[in-house]
C-alpha cells in the first residue's frame, strides 16, 4: 500500500530526463570527491610518516581544498537542481490537481469530501516536494559516495572494508526498523494531546455551566485523567525515542573501536599503512552517515509516493456532468421542461418521475416540505448534476446535449447557502464577468435591493466583505446573493429559498422587481423556490412537490380552489397570522381600535 | 542554565524575566533531585565523548608506532568500553530527565487548566477558547521541547565544546589554536546564514498559509465558481500563488544549499591547514602523526557545537516566548474572589433577593445597570423583559457573581453574597444558561455533570421533573445513552429539558435564575417545557429572563428593564393599565413573525 503512488509522479519528470541526467553527473562528481578526500588524507598522513618535502605536502593540503571545492560546488549544483525539479513537478501537479478540482462536479465532492480535497491539495504535495528535493539529492549523493567510498576502502583493506560495511548494513537496517516503531509512538502521542485539547475545547467553551453549579474543582479532575494519559504516553515517546536514536551511533563508534584493533593490528604486521588505517577511521563517519540518509531518503520516498497516489487519486477522478462530443452552443431561450425526471441522493429517491413543461419567460414557483426534492429540482436545471432517469429539456433539447458554457452562461442561480469570497462587495456581484458596466450593477443591486445598504458600508461597493462576508448581515448577503445572479441578465433564473434571510416587505418587493426587469424588456424564464407561499402567489405556474414527485400543479387560484395539499399550507398560513392578530387583540384586554387596526 | 540566560538576555523584557524564572523554579522544583541526577549524567557523557580521538592518538603514537599488540588491544578495549560507558549514561540522563521532565510539566498543564477554570467570564472575553488551549497544549508542548531538547543540547555541546577545547590544548597548543582559529569564522557564517535561512522559510511558511486560504475558499464555494464560469479567473489567480509558493521554496532552497557548500569548503579548509600546519610539525617534531590525526576528529568534533548552538538560539527564543504567555496567563487574578472569612450560607435558603443601589458596566464608560433597587420577597417568581442590552443578563449574572457591581450590592436572604464562598452561593443560586448546552458522555452525565453525590435515583427523579424523562427512556441505552458532543443527536427542545433536569438535580433548593432561550422548538416540546417550567418555579424564588408570552404570564411580578433601569414593574394586568413600556411591547408583537416579546423588541 505504502509508496504505491510513485508512477504517479514519472510523468512530471519524464520529459526532463536532461535534468535527470544533471543530476546523476553532478552526483557522481561531488560525491567522488567527498570519496577521495579520506583517501587523499590517509596518503598524506603515510607520506608524513616517510618524511616528504614541504612542497608535497602544500600540494596534499591543495588537493584537500580543491577536493572540497569540488564537492561544494557540485552538491550546491546538485541541490539546486533537485530543488528546480521538486518545485517544478510540485508546481505542475499543484496546477493540474487545481484544474481538476474546477471541473469535478458536486458529486465527485461528496465523494471525496470538500476538508479532505483541501488535504490533498495542500498537505500532501509538502512530501511530495520533500522527497524530490531534500530526499532525491541525499539519495542520489549518498548512494554514489557509499559505492565510491566502498570501492577505496575495499581497494586499501578487503578485512577492514567488510568491518565497516557491516557497520553500514546494521545502522541502515536499524534505521528502517527501528523509525516505523517510533512512528507508532508518536501516533499514539498524537491522539493523546489531541484529546486532550478536545477536553479542554469542551470544558473551557462550557466553563459558565460548570462554575454556575460550583463545579470547578471535578472539572479539574476530569481534566487531569486525559493529562496523565498524555503525560504518560508523551513520557514512553520521549524513553523510547531517548534510547533508540543513540544506538546507530554507538554502533559506529564501537566499530571504530574494532577498527582500530584490527586495522593497529594489520599496521603492526606490515600489511596496511597507517595513513589506510586513518583513512578508514575518516570513513567510518562519513559513509555512517550516507547509510543514515540513504534510510532517510527512503522513507521520504515512500512518504513522497503515498501523497502522489492521493493526490493522483483526484487527478484521474472524472466528473460526471461534462459535455458530450458535439454539444450545441445555441443561444438559450428559456422553455424548461422535464420527461419522467428521476435524481438520487444519499441513496434514496430525491425525485421520481416528474414531468412538466414551461414556456420561455414564465414564472414558476415551487413549493413543497423540507425534503420535498425541490433543491434538487432546481439542481437539474443548472446541471449540476444529471438526472439518474429520463431527460431535462432547455428549448427542447436534452440538457445534456448543450455545452455547459453555453448553458451557465443565460443561468443564474441564487443557492440557498449565501456564499461570499472574500473580495469586494463588487467583485463578488460581478463574479466570473468582465466589463460590467457601473449601470448594470447599479440596476442589479437595485432590483435586489441592496443600494439602501450601501451608505452603510464603509466603502460602498468597493467594501471588502471579509471572509465568507462576515461583515454583512443575513439579509445583506442574501441580496447580494440576488444582485450577483441579476447583474448576469440570465434567461434562466433560479431562487432556491433565495428571500429566507430578507424580511416579508422587502421580499415582495423583490419578487416585483424581478417580473418587471428583463432582458431586452422580454420577460425571463423565473423559479423560485420557497416556504412561503406569498413569494409564489402571482406565479404563471405552481409546482407542489411531495416526497419526490409533483403532487399538485396549476396557478394559485387553481390550487387553492382544488383543496389539496396548497390548499391546506395555504390555509395555515392564513391561520397562523389571524391567531397572532388575535393573541395581540386578547392581550390587549382593553382594546385600541386603531392601535391593532395598524397591526 | 547559564547558558540559557546568556543566551537570551539580548534586550528581552526584565519584569518578564523574574515571572519567567519563577514559573520554571516552581515547576521543577519537586523533581531537582531526578533533574539534578540527570544534569550531571549529561556532563559525564559530553566529557567521555572527547576521550576516543585523544584514545586514537595514544594507539597511533604508542603500540602502532612501536608494533606492540597488547597496548594496541587494551587502547581498543578502552575505547569500546568508553563507548558502552557512554551509552549507559545516555539512556540513564534520559530516563531521569524525561521521569521528572514529563511530570512536572504534566503539573503544570493541570495548574494552569485549573487556574483558567477559577477565572471570571470576562477573562473568557478576552481569551478566546482556541487561545487557552494553545495555552495548554502548543505552549506547554514548546516548554517539552526546551527541556528535552534544547537544555540538553545546549548542555551538552557547551561541555563538549569545553571538553575539545581542553583536550586541544593538553594534546598540541599550536595545533589547538590553529584548529581553534575558524571557530569564530563559523560562528559568523553560521549566524550570518541562519538568519538568511529562517527568513526564507518564514517567508516560505506564509506563502503555504496563502494558497491554504485560497483553496479553501475556492473549494468551499466551487458550486458557485462553476455555476457562475469563474474558472479561468481562478485558474489564473491560482497559478500565481501557485507560481509564487514556487519561488519562495527556491529561495529557501537556495540559502540553505548556500549554507551547507560554505560549511564544507570552511571545514575543508580547516583539514587542509591542519594537514600542512600539523604536517610541518610533525616535519619538525613538535607534533607526532597520533596528535594531528585526533587533531582531524578533535576539529570535526568542535565544528558541532557551534553549529548546533546556533540552531537552538531560535528555538530557545520560541520557548520562552512560550512560557511567559504561560507565565503571564498564570499570573492574571479574577475579580471575583473568595471572601477571606466566608459566611456560612444557610442551610436552608428562603429567597429572598435584594439589589441595593446597584450599578454595573462591563467596560469603564458603558453603564449596563444604572442603580438597580429591587426586593425580590422568598418565592416570589419574576419575568424580566426589555430589548436586547437594557441588562437583563447582567442582573442574572451579578446575582450568580460571575461579576461584582462596581457600586450597590446584592444579598441573598439579607446577606451581601461577596461574603458566601463561591460554591456554596452557586448551589444558592443556580443559573439555567440561555443555550442549552451539552457535554459528550451519557445522558445522565449530563445532568449529573461531575456531582458524585448526585445519584443516579436523583437524576431519574430530576428528569421526571423535567418532563425530560420520557424522551431519553426512549432512546436505545435510555440515561446511559451517548450523548455527542455539543448534543448533536438531541434537538433543541431535548438539549432545553435536560438542562432543566440538570438544574434540578444540581441546586434542589436554590434560588432559579432562567435565561429562556429564543429558539424555536416544535409545539410538543414546547408544551413539555412549560409545564415543567411551571412545576420548577412553584414555591421557588425565581427570575426569568423571559422571552415566552406564557411564562411572562404566569409570572408573580414582571420588570421592565430599559438602558439599565427598571422602568416598570408590577403584575401583568397592572402594567397592561399602566400603558407604558409594557403595553407598547404587545402591540408591536403584532407587526412581527415570531412570538417572543423579546423577539419583537429586537426586529
Amino acid at each position: 500500500m505504502r509508496g504505491s503512488g510513485i508512477k504517479y509522479l514519472w510523468p512530471y519528470i519524464s520529459g526532463r530526463r536532461m535534468w535527470l541526467i544533471g543530476c546523476l553527473v553532478y552526483a557522481v562528481i561531488g560525491a567522488s570527491a567527498s570519496a577521495y578526500s579520506p583517501y587523499l588524507l590517509g596518503r598524506a598522513v603515510d607520506e608524513l610518516k616517510g618524511g616528504v618535502r614541504l612542497p608535497v605536502l602544500a600540494a596534499y593540503a591543495a588537493g584537500l581544498l580543491a577536493l572540497a571545492a569540488t564537492l561544494a560546488t557540485f552538491r550546491y549544483l546538485l541541490r539546486m537542481l533537485t530543488g528546480k525539479m521538486a518545485a517544478a513537478v510540485s508546481y505542475e501537479m499543484s496546477r493540474d490537481m487545481f484544474a481538476r478540482l474546477l471541473v469535478l462536479d458536486q458529486r465527485n465532492y461528496a465523494f471525496f469530501g470538500t476538508g479532505d480535497l483541501l488535504s490533498r491539495a495542500t498537505s500532501d504535495f509538502i512530501p511530495v516536494w520533500r522527497f524530490f528535493s531534500a530526499g532525491f539529492q541525499m539519495m542520489l549523493h549518498s548512494f554514489v559516495l557509499l559505492v565510491v567510498g566502498c570501492f577505496l576502502m575495499a581497494n586499501a583493506s578487503p578485512l577492514l572494508a567488510v568491518l565497516v560495511f557491516g557497520c553500514l548494513v546494521v545502522t541502515m537496517v536499524a534505521q528502517l526498523f527501528l523509525g516505523p516503531v517510533l512512528e507508532r509512538s508518536s501516533d499514539q502521542v498524537q491522539r493523546d494531546i489531541s484529546d486532550l485539547s478536545a477536553f479542554s475545547q469542551e470544558h473551557l467553551t462550557t466553563v459558565r455551566m460548570f462554575k454556575a453549579y460550583g463545579q470547578e474543582a471535578p472539572v479539574a479532575d476530569a481534566f487531569s485523567a486525559t493529562n496523565e494519559r498524555y503525560a504518560r504516553s508523551n513520557l514512553r515517546f520521549m524513553l523510547r525515542s531517548g534510547l533508540i536514536s543513540p544506538i546507530p551511533g554507538a554502533v559506529v563508534r564501537l566499530t571504530a573501536a574494532l577498527v582500530l584493533a584490527v586495522g593497529g593490528a594489520l599496521v603492526i604486521r606490515g600489511q596496511l599503512t597507517i595513513g589506510q588505517l586513518v583513512q578508514f577511521i575518516v570513513y567510518i563517519t562519513l559513509l555512517s552517515n550516507a547509510a543514515v540518509q540513504v534510510s532517510s531518503a527512503f522513507e521520504r520516498l515512500l512518504q513522497g509516493g503515498a501523497a502522489a497516489g492521493r493526490i493522483a487519486e483526484v487527478l484521474r477522478h472524472e466528473p460526471h456532468v461534462k459535455d458530450v462530443p458535439g454539444a450545441s452552443d445555441v443561444p438559450i431561450q428559456g422553455a424548461v421542461a422535464m420527461r419522467g425526471v428521476s435524481a438520487r441522493a444519499g441513496g434514496r429517491w430525491a425525485l421520481r418521475n416528474i414531468d412538466f413543461e414551461v414556456p420561455a419567460g414564465s414564472t414558476v414557483g415551487v413549493v413543497g416540505a423540507t425534503g420535498a426534492g425541490k433543491s434538487t429540482l432546481l439542481s437539474l436545471i443548472a446541471r449540476v448534476q444529471d438526472p439518474y432517469e429520463g431527460e431535462v429539456l432547455i428549448d427542447g433539447q436534452d440538457i445534456r446535449r448543450i455545452k455547459l458554457d453555453a448553458l451557465r452562461r443565460s443561468l443564474a442561480i441564487v443557492p440557498q447557502e449565501t456564499f461570499l469570497f472574500g473580495m469586494s462587495l463588487r467583485d463578488n456581484i460581478t463574479l466570473g464577468l468582465d466589463n460590467v458596466s457601473d449601470d448594470e450593477v447599479e440596476q442589479a443591486i437595485t432590483t435586489a435591493r441592496l443600494s439602501n445598504d450601501l451608505p452603510q458600508l464603509p466603502q460602498g461597493l468597493n467594501t471588502p466583505v471579509g471572509e465568507r462576508g462576515a461583515t454583512l448581515s443575513g439579509g445583506q448577503k442574501q441580496r447580494t446573493a440576488i444582485a450577483r445572479a441579476l447583474v448576469r441578465n440570465p434567461r434562466i433564473l433560479l431562487l432556491d429559498d433565495a428571500l429566507a434571510s430578507v424580511d416579508a416587505r422587502t421580499a415582495s418587493q423583490i419578487i416585483e422587481g424581478l417580473a418587471s426587469s428583463g432582458p431586452n424588456g422580454r420577460r425571463r424564464t423565473t423559479f423560485i423556490v420557497t416556504q412561503h407561499l406569498p413569494a409564489v402567489r402571482s406565479a404563471d405556474h405552481i409546482l407542489v412537490l411531495e416526497s419526490g414527485t409533483i403532487a399538485e400543479r396549476g396557478t394559485h387560484d387553481e390550487l387553492v380552489a382544488l383543496g389539496g395539499l396548497y390548499a391546506a399550507m395555504h390555509e395555515r398560513e392564513q391561520e397562523d397570522r389571524r391567531r397572532e392578530d388575535l393573541a395581540a387583540r386578547n392581550i390587549m384586554e382593553e382594546p385600541e381600535p386603531e392601535e391593532v387596526g395598524a397591526a | 542554565m547559564s547558558v540559557t540566560t546568556n543566551e537570551t538576555t539580548g534586550g528581552r523584557v526584565r519584569s518578564q524575566d523574574s515571572a519567567l524564572l519563577w514559573l520554571i523554579a516552581t515547576t521543577m522544583a519537586p523533581y531537582w533531585r531526578l533533574l539534578s541526577g540527570a544534569l550531571a549524567l549529561l556532563v559525564g557523557t559530553a566529557i567521555l565523548s572527547v576521550v576516543p580521538p585523544y584514545l586514537l592518538r595514544r594507539a597511533i603514537d604508542g603500540p602502532v608506532a612501536a608494533g606492540n599488540p597488547e597496548g594496541l588491544w587494551l587502547l581498543a578495549a578502552l575505547y569500546a568500553g568508553v563507548v558502552l560507558l557512554q551509552l549507559v549514561l545516555q539512556f540513564g540522563q534520559v530516563y531521569l530527565l524525561q521521569i521528572s521532565g514529563q511530570r512536572a510539566l504534566a503539573d503544570l498543564r493541570r495548574r494552569l487548566f485549573s487556574h483558567m477554570l477559577g477565572q471570571d467570564p470576562s477573562f473568557y472575553g478576552r481569551h478566546g477558547v482556541g487561545e487557552l488551549i494553545q495555552r495548554l497544549t502548543g505552549d506547554i508542548d514548546a516548554l517539552n521541547a526546551l527541556l528535552s531538547s534544547s537544555v540538553v543540547t545546549i548542555l551538552t555541546e557547551s561541555v563538549t565544546l569545553i571538553a575539545v577545547v581542553v583536550v586541544m590544548f593538553s594534546l598540541n597548543w599550536r595545533l589547538a589554536l590553529l584548529a581553534l582559529a575558524v571557530l569564530p569564522v563559523l560562528a559568523l557564517v553560521t549566524r550570518f546564514f541562519r538568519r538568511r535561512i529562517r527568513r526564507s522559510s518564514d517567508a516560505e511558511r506564509s506563502m503555504i498559509g496563502r494558497v491554504g486560504a485560497y483553496l479553501n475558499e475556492q473549494l468551499n464555494g466551487m458550486l458557485l465558481v462553476q455555476l457562475f464560469r469563474r474558472q479561468p479567473v481562478s485558474a489564473e489567480e491560482f497559478d500565481k500563488l501557485n507560481a509564487g509558493y514556487r519561488e519562495a521554496l527556491m529561495r529557501q532552497r537556495k540559502a540553505s544549499a548556500l549554507f551547507l557548500s560554505v560549511l564544507e569548503l570552511i571545514t575543508a579548509f580547516a583539514l587542509a591547514s591542519l594537514l600542512y600546519w600539523g604536517g610541518r610539525g610533525v616535519l619538525a617534531g613538535w607534533a607526532t602523526l597520533g596528535t594531528l590525526v585526533a587533531f582531524v576528529q578533535l576539529t570535526e568534533r568542535a565544528f558541532q557545537p557551534v553549529l548546533r548552538l546556533s540552531e537552538q538560539y531560535n528555538n530557545v527564543q520560541v520557548a520562552l516566548a512560550s512560557a511567559e504567555r504561560v507565565a503571564r496567563m498564570l499570573e492574571t487574578q479574577p475579580d471575583i474572589r473568595e471572601p477571606a472569612e466566608p459566611v456560612p450560607a444557610p442551610s436552608v435558603v428562603r429567597g429572598e433577593v435584594v439589589f441595593d443601589g446597584v450599578h454595573f458596566a462591563y467596560k469603564p464608560d458603558e453603564p449596563v445597570l444604572r442603580g438597580i433597587d429591587l426586593r425580590i420577597e422568598p418565592g416570589q417568581n419574576v419575568a424580566v423583559v426589555g430589548p436586547t442590552g437594557a441588562g437583563k443578563s447582567s442582573l442574572a449574572a451579578l446575582l450568580a457573581r460571575f461579576y461584582d457591581p462596581q457600586r450597590g450590592a446584592v444579598l441573598l436572604d439579607g446577606e451581601d453574597i461577596r461574603n458566601f464562598s463561591l460554591s456554596e452561593l452557586r448551589k444558592a443560586v443556580c443559573v439555567v444558561p440561555q443555550d442549552p448546552i451539552c457535554i459528550a458522555g451519557t445522558i445522565a452525565g449530563n445532568i449529573r455533570l461531575y456531582d458524585s453525590t448526585v445519584s443516579d435515583a436523583d437524576v431519574r427523579r430530576a428528569a421526571e421533573l423535567a418532563n425530560a424523562a420520557s424522551f431519553i427512556e426512549e432512546m436505545p441505552d435510555g440515561y446511559e445513552t451517548e450523548v455527542r458532543p455539543g448534543g448533536a443527536n438531541l434537538s433543541v427542545g431535548q438539549r432545553q429539558l435536560l438542562s432543566l433536569a440538570r438544574a434540578i438535580a444540581l441546586s434542589p433548593n436554590g434560588v432559579l435564575v432562567l435565561d429562556e432561550a429564543t429558539s424555536s422548538i416544535d409545539t410538543a416540546t414546547e408544551a413539555l417545557i412549560q409545564d415543567a417550567l411551571e412545576r420548577l418555579l412553584h414555591g421557588h424564588t425565581s427570575i426569568v429572563i423571559a422571552h415566552r408570552l406564557t411564562t411572562i404570564r404566569n409570572a408573580d411580578r414582571i420588570l421592565v428593564m430599559e438602558r439599565g433601569r427598571i422602568v416598570e414593574d408590577g403584575s401583568h394586568s397592572d402594567l397592561l393599565l399602566q400603558d407604558g413600556h409594557y403595553a407598547r411591547l404587545y402591540r408591536h408583537r403584532g407587526h412581527a413573525s415570531g412570538g417572543a416579546v423579546g423577539n419583537a423588541v429586537r426586529g
